[in-house]
């Protein structure tokens, strides 16, 4: 009984999504938009670093996923779709309006290369949260979407993979390569106190 | 325990503009309603197009599917 009360009172994102498609009733897509919204407006900050940008690039996203909802084949969760429209929106943004030559720290294609160090998942969760929103506003979008991917969204490396189309064994190199340039900048911008974290 | 990036995150969240919910719920009216107008009068649009050119007579057109009439049609005068 509680089970089925609980299930009337918040229908699953497929399940919104079917009866959306049904029937276009907006009250559908508003409760996918109050779910998600937050989430994708707080990625879209961090990306972009201006509220106005995230502001607008919220509502695209949004709009963008009502003209594409049906062709959500549910093959990954529908998290997993919204947020891959919100990176890939986010580094085309960044391409097109900043114009930054580099979207990766480097070539994601260079697999075969190591980075020397590999930088311990301890030392980015363990930064001050002003320090790591620093640290994040330096880093290239790629890179910075990356670790978001990872750290906030908690996805496998085949979802990341899939989400910016290229192959596991680049992803892990990147990520790799993400962490270093964080610690880097990190260094970079406080040497003078390196040790309160 | 909650890591310093998803209160990073969390706290952008909390952030989201409330007045976005309403344009957006606009936008979804506006084109649900676009999509209706489509849905509507396009086929209509064509098929009154499909006419003007010749390719479609309608279902009430005594004509055949090679758009040549029927011998028995007392309306239309024999060809010559």
């Amino acid at each position: 009984m509680v089970a089925t009360d609980k299930k009337t009172a918040s229908p699953t994102d497929s399940e919104l999504i079917a009866r959306y498609l049904r029937t276009q009733n907006t009250h559908d897509f508003t409760l996918l938009y109050r779910r998600y919204a937050g989430k994708v407006y707080a990625k879209c900050i961090t990306m972009l670093s201006d509220n106005a940008l995230a502001r607008d690039a919220t509502q695209d996203i949004f709009i963008k996923v009502l003209l594409n909802l049906a062709r959500f084949n549910e093959q990954s969760s529908f998290s997993t779709w919204i947020y891959s429209i919100t990176y890939n929106y986010c580094i085309d943004m960044i391409r097109k309006k900043k114009k930054v030559p580099l979207i990766f720290t480097e070539d994601i294609g260079r697999v075969g290369e190591k980075p020397e160090v590999e930088v311990p998942d301890s030392v980015l969760l363990e930064m001050k949260q002003d320090r790591l929103e620093k640290v994040l506003d330096r880093l290239p979008p790629g890179d910075k979407a990356i670790l978001l991917m990872k750290y906030i969204d908690d996805l496998q490396i085949k979802d990341i993979a899939e989400v910016l189309d290229k192959s596991e064994s680049a992803i892990k190199m990147q990520i790799m390569r993400a962490k270093q340039k964080a610690q880097s900048i990190y260094d970079e911008l406080y040497e003078t106190d390196p040790l309160d974290p | 325990m909650a890591s310093n990036f998803h209160n990073m995150h969390r706290d952008w969240e909390d952030q989201l503009p409330p007045e976005l919910e309403g344009h957006i719920v606009q936008q979804v009216n506006n084109l649900s309603v676009f999509g209706k107008v489509v849905e509507l009068f396009v086929p209509n649009a064509l098929h009154t197009a499909a006419r003007l050119i010749g390719g479609d007579n309608g279902p009430n057109d005594p004509a055949g599917a090679d758009g040549r009439y029927s011998v028995d049609d007392w309306r239309r005068p024999p060809a010559r």
